[in-house]
């Protein structure tokens, strides 16, 4: 019986067993693929992993753009329990994001998971945006992580920059040029989740690292922009310029833009808002029409981000004579020795060209025409040029084809702008003017190209905004070197051209005498052109004053081109206008650069004297220290110690200055009002300033020229100052010289 | 011949049948049968289990462990990259305040500060020319350091 019974539990126990094994080994080996499959399905997760987008430095590893981690604040309207609930939301969101309550409300009215609230918060604010919803009990507000790309200087460098847009992707500048560099390659997570969501390590773990994207070093020097920004910022509102001006700096020996800036311009952390005041008043002209605001609120956004030194080609004007002299240097056809006679006026083609100098310059050197920026001595250069060389150089100097620098939207070497060999052999008025620079257009970059190789050697550099490329690591994964294009003109004509472009600045009756800089060989060209095409219903043409300058001239290191798009003032000229930005720019750039100036005899007895400290000396000790500088004293109270000085010690002050001592309390200040002095003579300034007892420091050259009147005053009309502070009055030649 | 019962050779008794003796069993009332001890293989059994259950639960524990680890590092690795991004974007403000415009626009309007004239720099030259040094003999020793001193000095002399 129970032998029976084991037999029979046995066999029950085999058979529930084998049925078992059976499924078992069914499930494990015949149809192990569905379940595998089954079971990746469910746990698997493939996740996107953003890459980090590279930084853009300048040559001196400065951060000019960098990205960084943000949050999107959003609700889940679905999630929102009562009316309660809604209304604690919207008004706590209302108060930490600054968004309007009502909208808020709307979005809460949704019937879906997902609706933004604000985009790129940053972490102190999402962190009491989490707090508010942890305090109150709000699971349909979340955050979650996004980029934002930040822009540390705001409006600097802002048209080379550029600036990205809603899904980091680069837009206008660098950022667009470079943007396969700069994005890097999204990395990949395939890993397995359990029931909550969180990893199961070690299983189906395969991550493909996103590989980050490469970071781009400019050629830009963050300290050289600074000047050209702040001169041109100046020079946009003291010149009422309606459309902008462009500035270039350029290492005229390795082709690298150390410098390129556009006024007014915009802030890449805002590239949407408009801040030019014309575009502002055309914007508000629109206002009451929606869809015209629209329209034109599109034009002034596209034309800010616009880089004008690369997009937009203009008449070069005077600045041109650089490369006709060069080229008829080198071709032969004209010597230094030529003589040419300026009568005011020229007869060529049946039609007559007149010089900006009505009255003419007489009879002069190649020099002379050069300095003088003379029409007719330029029009007699190009016509024994002939049109055919007068092309033949053209095309040398790069001017009918882009530089082919590392930016996007570079305009410039279409045939529509410039005339082609048939027409300048065919039409002998046409060349004339050409040789002048009128009545063709070049882009600012193609023109500061051309004249950095007639003054660097003759050899035509490719200009480029991008020194290296480097990686997540730092190490240099591309790098940029000096590219000669062609050689235009030999050296010997190179360095001719150099010391006689020094003459324009640094000869009394050169017309670019305003960018003069005492200790410093500067070397330069004024242009002043006409846009023809924009001729009002007056027949008025606006004018383009523009002024290159290089420096040192006897081995140029630098070039800087200037130039002013419509200033609005009574002398418009590049001469009177653009060369005292460019004479800004050098004087602070070249020291920078390490340029030692390199007085000459005369400018050392011309040079201020740094006020000596006498605080707290006794009275006739600080008397006799202060005469020993050759300058006047004179104490105010009967204090036998000095207790405060006007100027302050250190200041520079003229010779022949006088220093105010205060010895007593309760009398240590004596105040008078800042007059205007701007359109005097020097005389007439020294007189004003000196009768209430301010120190004077004129500056520019020929002081005592008829012509020189005063531009500008350090310390604006109106304003108290103590006696005895220096006031600084700049010059400039008022003649119109173009 | 006379034969004899008894044989010397084989004592035949022996392979006789027996007859059966049946055990005499008494049944004794009250008393209860001694029990075998089987202890050791329980306590076997028991060891067994204890080791499999063991084993078993050091293994849930450890891929309990491994996983709440594993939760810990991906935090700790997510909070280090937003703090990373934090740094950049607290640098990228504080450039942003040291930026050139805004330094020079302090040390003017704020602090009253000039900017230096050029001519106020003093340049100063640092290269002196070519020159050698030439290190000092030890002084001090004995005679015989004096003796060699002097011999150097006359391969000195006459090597120059």
């Amino acid at each position: 019986m129970r032998k029976r019974m084991m037999v029979i539990l046995c066999g029950l126990a085999i058979v529930g067993f084998a049925t078992l094994i059976v499924r078992l080994c069914i499930i494990q080996l015949v149809e192990s693929d569905i379940y595998q499959s089954k079971a990746e399905k469910q746990q698997m997760r493939v996740t996107t992993i953003s890459p980090k987008r590279g930084t853009i430095y300048d040559r001196n590893m400065n951060v000019l753009a960098q990205s960084a981690t943000v949050w999107t604040v959003f609700i889940s309207p679905v999630d929102i329990k009562d009316a309660a609930q809604k209304e604690l939301i919207a008004t706590g969101l209302s108060e930490l994001l600054e968004v309007d309550k009502e909208k808020i409300l709307e979005k809460c009215e949704k019937k879906n998971y997902y609706e933004v609230i604000k985009k790129r918060i940053e972490k102190p604010l999402a962190d009491k945006v989490t707090q508010f919803a942890t305090d109150n009990k709000i699971s349909a507000i979340n955050i979650e992580e996004d980029n934002k790309r930040y822009y540390p200087y705001g409006n600097f460098a802002a048209n080379i920059l550029g600036f990205v847009g809603e899904d980091n992707q680069g837009l206008n500048g660098i950022e667009s040029y470079y943007d396969e560099e700069l994005s890097g390659t999204p990395g990949r997570v395939v890993s397995a989740k359990n029931a909550w969501g969180s990893d199961m390590p070690y299983k189906y773990d395969q991550m493909i690292d996103p590989k980050d994207g490469n970071s781009v070093v400019l050629t830009i020097d963050e300290t050289i922009q600074h000047y050209l920004e702040k001169a041109l910022e100046t020079a946009v509102v003291e010149n009422n310029v309606k459309n902008r001006a462009a500035g270039v700096v350029m290492n005229v020996k390795t082709g690298e833009i150390l410098a390129m800036a556009n006024k007014t311009d915009f802030d890449p952390n805002d590239p949407f808002t408009v801040t030019d005041t014309y575009a502002l008043e055309r914007l508000k002209a629109v206002e009451g029409d929606e869809e015209a605001y629209k329209k034109q609120l599109q034009i002034e956004q596209t034309a800010q981000w616009k880089n004008k030194s690369i997009t937009e080609p203009y008449e070069p004007g005077s600045v041109f004579k650089i490369l006709t002299a060069s080229s008829a240097l080198d071709l032969g056809t004209s010597k230094l020795t030529d003589s040419f006679t300026c009568t005011g006026h020229y007869q060529i083609g049946g039609r007559t060209i007149g010089c900006w100098k009505l009255a003419g310059h007489g009879t002069q050197d190649f020099a002379g025409i050069v300095k003088h920026s003379c029409n007719p001595g330029f029009i007699m250069v190009g016509t024994r040029m002939g049109g055919e060389n007068f092309y033949k150089y053209f095309e040398a100097w790069g001017l009918t084809e882009k530089t082919g620098i590392d930016l996007p939207g570079e305009e410039g070497g279409s045939s529509s702008l410039y005339h082609s060999e048939a027409t300048l052999v065919k039409s002998p008025h046409t060349l004339a003017v050409s040789a002048f620079g009128q009545t063709f257009k070049v882009t600012p970059i193609q023109l500061i190209t051309a004249v950095s190789a007639a003054i660097n050697g003759g050899n035509l550099m490719s200009p480029y905004v991008v020194k290296n490329i480097v990686d997540a690591d730092g190490n240099i994964v591309k790098s940029t070197e000096p590219t000669v294009k062609r050689q235009v003109i030999s050296s010997e004509v190179s360095s001719t051209i150099s010391s006689i472009l020094e003459r324009v600045v640094s000869d009394p009756d050169g017309s670019g005498k305003s960018a003069y800089i005492a200790g410093y060989h500067v070397g330069g060209k004024t242009g002043t052109s006409e846009k023809i095409d924009k001729k009002d219903e007056n027949g008025n043409e606006p004018h383009i004053a523009s002024f290159l300058g290089f420096a040192p001239a006897n081995d140029p290191q630098i070039a800087v081109l200037v130039m002013l798009d419509e200033p609005f003032m009574q002398n418009v000229y590049g001469s009177v206008i653009a060369a005292p930005v460019v004479k800004e720019v050098l004087e602070e750039a070249l020291p920078y650069l390490g340029v030692e100036p390199q007085y000459t005899a005369e400018e050392l007895a011309n040079m201020d004297i740094s006020v000596p400290s006498v605080l707290k000396m006794e009275v006739e000790k600080a008397k006799a220290a202060i005469t020993e500088k050759s300058l006047k004293v004179e104490v105010v109270g009967s204090g036998a110690t000095v207790i405060k000085q006007v100027p302050l010690a250190g200041q520079p002050i003229p010779r022949d200055g006088k220093v105010i001592l205060y010895t007593e309390e309760g009398n240590v200040s004596n105040q008078v009002k800042m007059p205007n002095v701007k359109g005097m003579t020097a005389l007439q300034v020294n007189q004003t300033l000196t009768n209430l007892g301010l120190n004077v420091k004129l500056s520019g050259i020929d002081l005592n020229g008829s012509t020189t009147i005063s531009s500008k005053q350090s310390i604006p009309e109106g304003t108290m100052v103590e006696v005895g502070t220096v006031v600084e009055v700049s010059f400039v030649n008022n003649d119109p010289v173009e | 011949m006379q034969y004899s019962r008894e044989s010397t050779a084989y004592d035949l008794s022996k392979f006789e049948r027996k007859p059966e003796r049946k055990p005499q069993m008494q049944v004794i009332k009250g008393r209860k049968e001694k029990k075998k001890s089987n202890a050791v293989p329980i306590i076997k059994a028991f060891f067994a289990a204890v080791i499999v259950i063991g084993i078993t639960s050091l293994m849930i524990i450890n891929r309990i462990t491994l996983t709440e680890i594993g939760e810990d590092i991906n935090d700790a690795n997510a909070n280090l990259e937003i703090l990373q991004s934090e740094n950049t974007r607290l640098n990228v403000e504080l450039e942003g305040k040291m930026s050139l415009k805004n330094i020079e626009d302090k040390a003017k309007n704020e602090l009253g500060l000039t900017k230096m004239n050029n001519y106020q720099v003093q340049y100063l030259s640092l290269t002196e020319g070519d020159k050698i040094e030439i290190t000092e003999p030890k002084s001090g020793g004995g005679i015989l350091s004096t003796i060699t001193g002097w011999f150097d000095k006359i391969k000195e002399y006459l090597g120059s």
